[in-house]
């Protein structure tokens, strides 16, 4: 089992083969805080492709119809750089990427991967998922047990994909400052807080909390194909801090719960998942 | 000719539909769909409405697209056998696993691609297509060029929605009622989170109060484009809407469609936006058909129309009495101005001078729900006319 972890910025990404950075498509992915332009990441593939390493392209975004000639060139472009792991929301993507048996397709939707049915469909098309976390710890284990998942164990996670420009229409409207791109929100009756970053594709949500899993890791009887770490509002260093706590987790270098104590020092409002707590309002 | 696709959310408001114009009607089952807290129907409501339907040469839909848990997955097989027995011309999916699960054991009833997918662009078409799809809901962030591009790329019958609720996000892409009410948006229990009131939290100042709620979605102005392109369908939202909602929409639309297709053109669409505004509701925007979204597509500080102008339905009327029997659903008044109408009967006024309860006792005012009234009417009506209240 690797580690596919988002890449906030193209220095100080960690040498080891078990950890595969993420890069996020400037033109096709939704991510809020993206710190590289495409000639970097083209620079960096290409450095990853001479040293055999591997590289996951994220184009989450929903695609417009206009953006599919671009979408196909971006996928060949990637493809030559030596990309073979792609993390796509848009079945688009899916479908472009059928032929190319040299590929990993992950689907990604955030809210619509909730059964080991669904992800039994993608393994028959050579695609791994990302289950949605809204569900339930033993329903997480049936979907693992597919064998072709992709776990997300840490980060503040996506709840809302809107193509609207919320921010600048309420600013627009009533002529106030809202002038930067991400906010902590609440809604007016309830305490937790939530994210909401508003990009060129439109707004997105992210829980105020990370989702941690951890310790239920180490008890799987069979792994998914990846963890995946998001790194949506956590600092480089800080994210480079939890990579490496998940890299000794499944090197087996160290107590699971000294690790997870570390972990959880480093950013407290964590929860194990809505699949454990059952959800809601706090 | 297009299809007028319309809401039920009971076995009434199916009725209501079909009688006032609806080509076809999408209804949801007690499990599968999307809106929990509407009616529903058991397989028994499904089967006669297949046959009240097929009385009026209309299709049932049946929506089976909730985003499917693990628990979700038993008994699917057996539902779909009995919704092909029922009649059922096609159901709305969304999870892959149920699309194969319907080409194997309902192989003749329609798939169709749910609006909870957000498909997008014909590339994505495509692959649904591939997968025994015959039509697609399009997400509703398709603007009407797209729509005309991804016609001429794709063989799947295309759908779209013209008036009706519409999510703020993507739909199927956000689960904020999941999180703050535990209720889950893609398995029918969605909260409206979004309708909600917020706040910014601003580290520079004071709290901003903000909402991220969207209008309403109207098309009155788009049918004849939607029909020029080759749309198969055009789509009303509301399951959980009121039968006069449902006959508002539906009579409308029918009647546009209708001049539309006898003249080429449209006269006058304000009467239109009109009629459809008498239905009530939120404010209503063109949503994305004709250009990027912005400020005045969502609803910021809204003042609602006066609800209740839903006086009653007419159940009966005596033609040499001239006098029409109505069940009451909302207060109205001697004096009042009352406006008729119904599938076959044209807006038609008067003012109340006298009514009656069943026992023939005269009433200054109709103040019960579903109170059995007689009224004077000097023209003849019958069910399903509806009438309304004109303030």
């Amino acid at each position: 089992m690797k580690i596919i972890v988002d890449t906030k910025t193209l220095d100080g990404i960690s040498p080891d083969a078990d950890v595969v950075p993420a890069l996020f498509d400037p033109s096709f992915s939704v991510y809020p805080d993206i710190g590289y332009t495409q000639k970097d990441i083209d620079d960096f593939l290409l450095m990853r492709k001479k040293t055999g390493a591997a590289a996951a392209v994220v184009l989450d975004k929903l695609i417009e119809e206009q953006e599919l000639t671009l979408v196909r060139e971006a996928l060949r472009h990637y493809r030559q750089l030596g990309v073979g792991i792609f993390i796509y929301g848009d079945f688009a993507v899916l479908n472009i990427l059928k032929t190319d048996k040299n590929c990993v397709p992950i689907y990604d939707s955030k809210t619509l991967m909730t059964n080991y049915a669904d992800a039994a469909f993608h393994k028959r098309l050579r695609g791994l998922v990302v289950p949605s976390p809204e569900i339930t710890w033993e329903d997480m284990i049936d979907i693992i047990n597919v064998g072709n998942s992709v776990l997300e164990a840490y980060g503040h996670h996506r709840i809302f994909y809107s193509k609207r420009p919320l921010l600048t229409a309420y600013r627009d409207y009533y002529d106030i400052h809202l002038n930067k791109n991400f906010y902590t929100i609440k809604e007016s009756a309830r305490s937790e807080s939530y994210f909401i970053s508003e990009g060129t594709f439109g707004t997105t949500f992210y829980t105020g909390f990370r989702l941690l899993i951890f310790k239920e890791i180490a008890q799987l009887k069979r792994r998914p194909q990846f963890l995946r770490i998001n790194g949506a509002f956590i600092p480089a260093d800080e994210l480079a801090a939890v990579t490496d706590i998940y890299r000794r987790l499944l090197s087996y270098s160290g107590d699971v719960e000294g690790l997870y104590r570390d972990l959880c020092a480093l950013y407290p409002n964590t929860k194990p998942g809505y699949f454990i707590s059952g959800g809601g309002d706090e | 000719m297009i299809e007028l696709l319309a809401p039920a959310g009971t076995p009434e408001k199916l009725r209501i539909a079909i009688l006032y114009g609806a080509d076809a009607v999408y209804v949801g089952g007690r499990e599968y769909g999307l809106r929990a807290r509407a009616g529903n129907f058991s397989l028994d409501d499904i089967s006669e409405a297949c046959v009240f339907a097929g009385h009026h040469r209309a299709a049932v839909y049946v929506t089976v697209n909730i985003v499917p848990h693990n628990s979700n997955l038993v008994r699917f097989e057996e539902y779909l056998a009995a919704l092909g027995a029922a009649g059922v011309k096609g159901v709305i999916v969304t999870s892959p696993h149920f699309a194969l699960t319907v080409k194997k054991i309902a192989p003749d009833m329609e798939l169709h691609v749910s609006t909870q997918c957000s498909a997008v662009n014909s590339e994505a078409l495509n692959f649904y297509r591939d997968l025994g799809f015959k039509r697609a809901v399009l997400g509703r962030e398709v603007s009407l060029s797209q729509m005309a591009a991804i016609k001429s790329k794709t063989a799947i019958d295309l759908e779209a929605f013209i008036h009706g609720g519409m999510c703020s996000a993507y739909s199927g892409r956000c689960v904020l009622s999941n999180y703050m009410t535990g209720r889950d948006a893609n398995r029918g229990g969605c909260a409206h989170s979004c309708r909600w009131d917020y706040k910014i939290i601003d580290s520079d100042g004071p709290d901003i109060p903000v909402n991220i709620a969207s209008k309403d979605l109207s098309a009155v102005r788009a049918v004849p484009q939607l029909i020029n392109l080759g749309i198969k369908s055009l789509k009303i939202e509301g399951r959980m809407k009121s039968i006069y909602y449902i006959a508002t929409t539906v009579r409308a639309y029918r009647m546009l469609i209708d001049e539309y297709a006898s003249s080429g053109c449209v006269k006058d669409f304000r009467y239109y936006v009109e009629e459809l505004a008498k239905a009530g509701g939120r404010s209503v925007c063109g949503g994305f058909l004709y250009d990027a979204p912005a400020s005045d597509r969502q609803i910021y500080k809204e003042q609602l129309p006066a609800e209740n102008t839903f006086a009653g339905v007419i159940r009966d009327y005596n033609s040499e009495e001239k006098m029409a029997t109505l069940e009451q659903r909302n207060f109205f008044s001697v004096g009042n101005k009352l406006e008729f109408f119904g599938p076959q009967l044209p807006n038609t006024s008067l003012i109340v001078t006298e009514m009656f309860d069943e026992t023939g006792a005269p009433l200054v005012s109709a103040r019960h729900p579903r109170q059995i009234i007689k009224l004077s009417v000097p023209f003849r009506v019958g069910y399903p006319d509806m009438v309304r209240v004109i303030k």
